[in-house]
C-alpha cells in the first residue's frame, strides 16, 4: 500500500478488503474487495480512509453481516407508527440504544438483529413482543391446577421435559402423574 | 528510558478529535487493515470508544515516537480493546485538532520501544 513519497495530496478511489466475520466474531469469514476513496497524505507518506470510505466499508461489512441498515431501522420503526420511545421499550433497550441504530452511530448485535429482521419481514407483530415482555407462567402450579381439574397434555409434556433435565433420564416411559406432582 | 506519562494537554486533543469521529480522526489504510483482520467483529465506532476510554485516564503510560515525518506528536501505547491488549500509535498533527490513527491491532512485541 505504501507509494514513495509524493508532494502532492489527492484523491483516489482505490481497492480495499472488508472484513467479514464469521458468526461467532472470532475470525474472519470472507473479504470483500470493493474500492473505496482515499487520500494520499504527503506528510505521512501512507493513504488515509476518507470518511466517505468508511462509511462505505461497514454499509458493506453490514450488509453482508445481514444486519438492518440505519435506514431500514428508521424504515421499520415508522412503518410500525412507532417513537423511538416506544420501540426501544419492545425491545427492552432502551430509547437511546435505538437512536444510536437508527443514525448509524452504533450497531445491534448480530442476534438481536435475527429478531429486527424477523420483524422487518412481518414474520413477528409488536403485540405478539409486547405479550412475550410478561412474566413467565409457572407451568408447574399450572399443570397442577389442570392436573386437578382434568387432563392438560401441554402442560404435562412440559414437565415431562423438565423432569428428564433434572433427573437426566434419556429415555424410557415416565408417567406423567408421577413427573409432576 | 522507559514508559512516560503520556502529556495530558496531547490526551485531551486526541479525545477531542476521536469524539468528531473520522472527520478528525483519520484511519490509514494500513491500520484499518490490520485492525479489522485482528478484530473482524468490530466496528469503528467501538475504536473510537476503546481509545476515548484509554486515553481519558490520567495515569495513562506509552512512547512518544521520534519521526522526520509527519510533523505533530506521535506516541505508542496498549490499550484494551474487546478484552485484549491491543497495540495503539496515534498522531496528533501541528494543528492540534487532527489526528491520525497508524496502529490498532495486538502487539507483535511484548514492550513499546522505550521500554
Amino acid at each position: 500500500m505504501k507509494l514513495p513519497p509524493s508532494d502532492k495530496r489527492r484523491i483516489e478511489h482505490r481497492k480495499h478488503e472488508v472484513t467479514i466475520p464469521t458468526a461467532d466474531g472470532l475470525a474472519v469469514a470472507a473479504r470483500i474487495p470493493i474500492r473505496v476513496q482515499m487520500e494520499w497524505d504527503p506528510e505521512i507518506g501512507e493513504w488515509l480512509l476518507t470518511p466517505e470510505a468508511e462509511a462505505l466499508i461497514e454499509t458493506t461489512k453490514a450488509r453482508h453481516m445481514g444486519l438492518l441498515l440505519p435506514h431500514e431501522l428508521l424504515g421499520l420503526r415508522l412503518r410500525l407508527g412507532l417513537s423511538q420511545q416506544a420501540i426501544g421499550e419492545l425491545l427492552q433497550i432502551g430509547a437511546k440504544s435505538w437512536t444510536r441504530w437508527e443514525t448509524g452511530h452504533q450497531r445491534p448485535s448480530r442476534s438481536i438483529n435475527l429478531l429486527l429482521r424477523a420483524l422487518h419481514a412481518g414474520l413477528i407483530s409488536p403485540m405478539q413482543l409486547r405479550e412475550l415482555c410478561g412474566p413467565q407462567p409457572d407451568w408447574s402450579a399450572q399443570f397442577r391446577l389442570n392436573a386437578m381439574s382434568g387432563p392438560a397434555l401441554k402442560a404435562v409434556v412440559i414437565d415431562l421435559c423438565r423432569h428428564q433435565e433434572e433427573t437426566g433420564a434419556e429415555s424410557g416411559q415416565v408417567e406423567p402423574m408421577n413427573v409432576a406432582v | 528510558m522507559g514508559l512516560q506519562p503520556i502529556p495530558p494537554a496531547w490526551r485531551s486533543a486526541v479525545c477531542a478529535a476521536i469524539r468528531r469521529g473520522s472527520f478528525l480522526a483519520r484511519l490509514t489504510a494500513d491500520c484499518h487493515k490490520q485492525w479489522q483482520r485482528a478484530f473482524p467483529n468490530s466496528w469503528r465506532y467501538e475504536l473510537d470508544e476503546a481509545l476515548f476510554k484509554a486515553l481519558s485516564v490520567p495515569e495513562m503510560f506509552g512512547c512518544p515516537v521520534k519521526m522526520d515525518t509527519p510533523p505533530g506528536e506521535t506516541w505508542e501505547f496498549f490499550f484494551d480493546f474487546q478484552g485484549t491488549k491491543t497495540y495503539g500509535k496515534v498522531l496528533l498533527r501541528t494543528d492540534r485538532k487532527g489526528v491520525v490513527i497508524f496502529s490498532a491491532h495486538r502487539p507483535e512485541r511484548k514492550k513499546l520501544r522505550c521500554e
